[in-house]
């Protein structure tokens, strides 16, 4: 079977789980992201992959073969780390050539190689520069290029937008993800940054306290997350404590009652989950919930509200669409509604 | 120093040059009585000379000595440095019991004034001659020994500090690429630390060549290094010659230090 596959995986450090029981497939020609809060463990499970953490329990395939064991030497996996670790001692273009040289391609090939990858990275004019003549961007892309220049059946990416300016990693989020998806590389990228596993990943694997909370595209995770964390981890959302009355209808634990998602079972305690740009503001008289404008700040293409139902808050965005669109001003007495599937009930943790 | 009276910069600066000054003045003192034209040393000179240098050429104890000095220290170095790199390295990457006292006791003579090492050695060498049934004391293979026991330290050290601050993510990263261990080593780390190799050669270099406490007594009759003949020399006769030979010594050591700079940043390393 291609792609990799992670069994069971577990990792101790001194009687101390921090992996627990990790069950992980990224198919080939797949990126899979896994993200989480700092801590959770995504690196040390990456480390596992590329053979510099030795797993406490669990089998690592790649391509059908068990890798478990093998020296990370031996694996064909192709790194980039956070902080670049280019050799200082070397050129861009010597960088490139070394993983060439230790998989023994035959010398005459290596400049053609070499160029090719500093080429997909547009650093070939760089080629004999030192590392630290290089800014932070151009680093990035020769770890990059030098984990490309070897063709790995995996590439294996920890955090590696995480020490670029804003401006910059967003344009190298798309180049990374345009080059992955021409190339056709099987990827799995470790971040604790959603935005940045919904740009590239076609999948995303939350991990809270060394373990998957829910694996899925980054619209199942969005729109159907299995519980408070991944629901308050990816995308902003309301979380409304109260119970669920069955029947599509929610009572808060301030009494008002709330529409939601008719398939909802009877559950008590639940929490209410529902994004703030689902929600809409209508006027005082229009059928929906009675509420009142607690706060409200202008974003410039959003408006975002803190809006009260009888003691609960909540935030609402509204798309600032229109231009002269006003603020609602404080007090407004103000009628909110959703569709009944974009309120979530789950359990309460 | 912005916004402090002018009084305290100046004091500021005087403190500095009388630190530099305090520092200084011994070896000024060597460079300067070496040109002063008289036997005894007066103040001020009759005239000067180049005279002791001439002096110090012609006698063939420190001629020899500055060889026999000379061919120790590089010795000692290149034994010792590679021992003390490997110690620093196992020190730093290692995951052993007791790796704090190793520590210690590698950087002991450091700690232990140069004349204690030298009789605690010659005592022990006898005593091994005794249980051996072989000579220790008096040969070279002994005092390389004891002189390589003077560049563990340093070695250690400077290898360490240029340890430090190695990222071991570049490792990871070399072996990633296929590199095994051996390589990783000869590739990657070896050459990042370079800097510390190097000073640490030319420290070990230097406590060699001026060493006088430990070559003192454990030196073979006909291997006199050069701090041994000046101190022989002395018994006899007070002349500027000492100074002339002293002077030669400062200056080989300085351009050393010039040389080595060149290559490494010595400032980079401390
Ligand atoms: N070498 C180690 N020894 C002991 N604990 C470690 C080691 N490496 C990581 N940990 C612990 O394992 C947990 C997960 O770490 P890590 O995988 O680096 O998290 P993440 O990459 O998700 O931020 C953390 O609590 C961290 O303190
Ligand atoms: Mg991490």
């Amino acid at each position: 079977m291609q792609g990799l596959q992670i069994e069971n995986l577990e990792k101790n450090y001194n009687d101390v789980r921090v992996v627990h029981g990790l069950n992980l497939t990224v198919a080939e020609g797949e990126m899979v992201a896994l993200l989480g809060p700092s801590g959770c463990g995504k690196s040390t499970t990456l480390r596992m992959v590329a053979g510099f953490v030795e797993p406490s329990g669990g089998r690592i395939l790649l391509n059908g073969t068990d890798i478990s064991g093998m020296p990370a030497y031996k694996r064909d996996t192709g790194m980039v780390f956070q902080s670049y670790a280019l050799f200082p001692h070397m050129t861009v273009a010597a960088n490139v050539a070394f993983g060439l040289e230790m998989r023994r391609v035959p010398k005459s090939e290596r400049p053609a190689r070499v160029a090719a990858a500093l080429d997909m990275v547009r650093m070939s004019k760089l080629a004999d520069r030192m590392p630290r003549q290089l800014s932070g961007g151009q680093q990035q892309r020769v770890a990059l290029a030098r984990a490309l220049a070897v063709n790995p059946a995996l590439l294996l990416l920890d955090e590696p937008l995480s020490n670029l300016d804003a401006k910059l990693r967003g344009e190298v989020q798309h180049e990374i993800r345009t080059l992955q998806q021409r190339l056709g590389l099987t990827t799995l990228i470790v971040t604790h940054d959603q935005e940045e596993a919904l740009v590239m990943a076609d999948r995303l694997v939350i991990m809270e306290g060394g373990r998957i909370r829910q694996a899925g595209t980054p619209r199942e995770l969005y729109e159907e997350p299995s519980d408070i964390f991944v629901a308050g981890f990816v995308g902003r959302c309301n979380l409304i404590e109260g119970e669920s009355q069955g029947g599509g209808w929610f009572r808060t634990a301030n009494g008002a009652l709330l529409p939601c998602i008719d398939t909802a079972p009877a559950l008590k305690p639940a929490m209410l989950a529902v994004r703030p740009e689902h929600i809409n503001i209508d006027n005082e008289n229009a059928k929906g919930i009675p509420a009142r404008v607690a706060g409200a700040a202008y974003l410039g293409s959003q408006i975002e509200y803190r809006v009260d139902i009888s003691g609960t808050t909540l935030t609402v965005m509204r798309n600032n669409a229109t231009t002269g669109e006003q603020v609602l001003p404080v007090n407004t007495a103000i009628t909110l509604n959703w569709p009944t599937t974009a309120a979530r009930v789950l359990p309460r943790q | 120093m912005t916004g402090f009276p002018a009084f305290t910069r100046v004091g500021y600066n005087l403190l500095i040059v009388m630190a530099y000054g305090l520092i200084m003045a011994p070896v000024l003192a060597v460079m300067v009585i070496s040109v002063f034209d008289a036997e005894i040393i007066s103040f001020p000179p009759h005239g000067l000379t180049l005279r002791w240098f001439v002096n110090a050429w012609q006698r063939p104890e420190f001629a020899d000595g500055l060889w026999v000095s000379f061919k120790l220290a590089v010795i000692s170095t290149a034994v010792g440095v590679p021992l003390g790199a490997m110690a620093a390295y196992a020190l730093n990457r290692g995951k052993f019991w007791g790796k704090g006292l190793i520590s210690s006791l590698l950087l002991g003579p450091l700690a232990v004034p140069a004349i204690i090492c030298g009789t605690a050695l010659y005592i022990f060498y006898i005593q091994a001659e005794n249980v051996l049934d072989r000579d220790i004391v008096g040969t070279t293979a002994g005092l390389v020994a004891a002189h390589v026991l003077l560049t563990i330290p340093w070695s250690v050290r400077l290898v360490s500090a240029s340890m430090e601050g190695l990222d071991q993510r570049i490792e990871e990263a070399a072996a990633n690429l296929g590199a095994s261990p051996m390589i990783v080593a000869w590739r990657i780390t070896i050459p990042m630390m370079r800097s510390g190799i190097v000073a640490a050669c030319m420290f070990s270099f230097i406590q060699s060549f001026e060493n006088l406490e430990l070559s003192l007594l454990l030196i073979a009759p006909g291997q006199i290094t050069l701090p041994v003949a000046m101190l022989n020399y002395l018994e006899f006769r007070i002349d500027p010659t000492l100074a002339a030979v002293g002077t030669i010594q400062i200056l080989f050591i300085g351009i050393l230090m010039l040389v080595t700079d060149r290559f490494v940043k010595l400032s980079r390393v401390f």
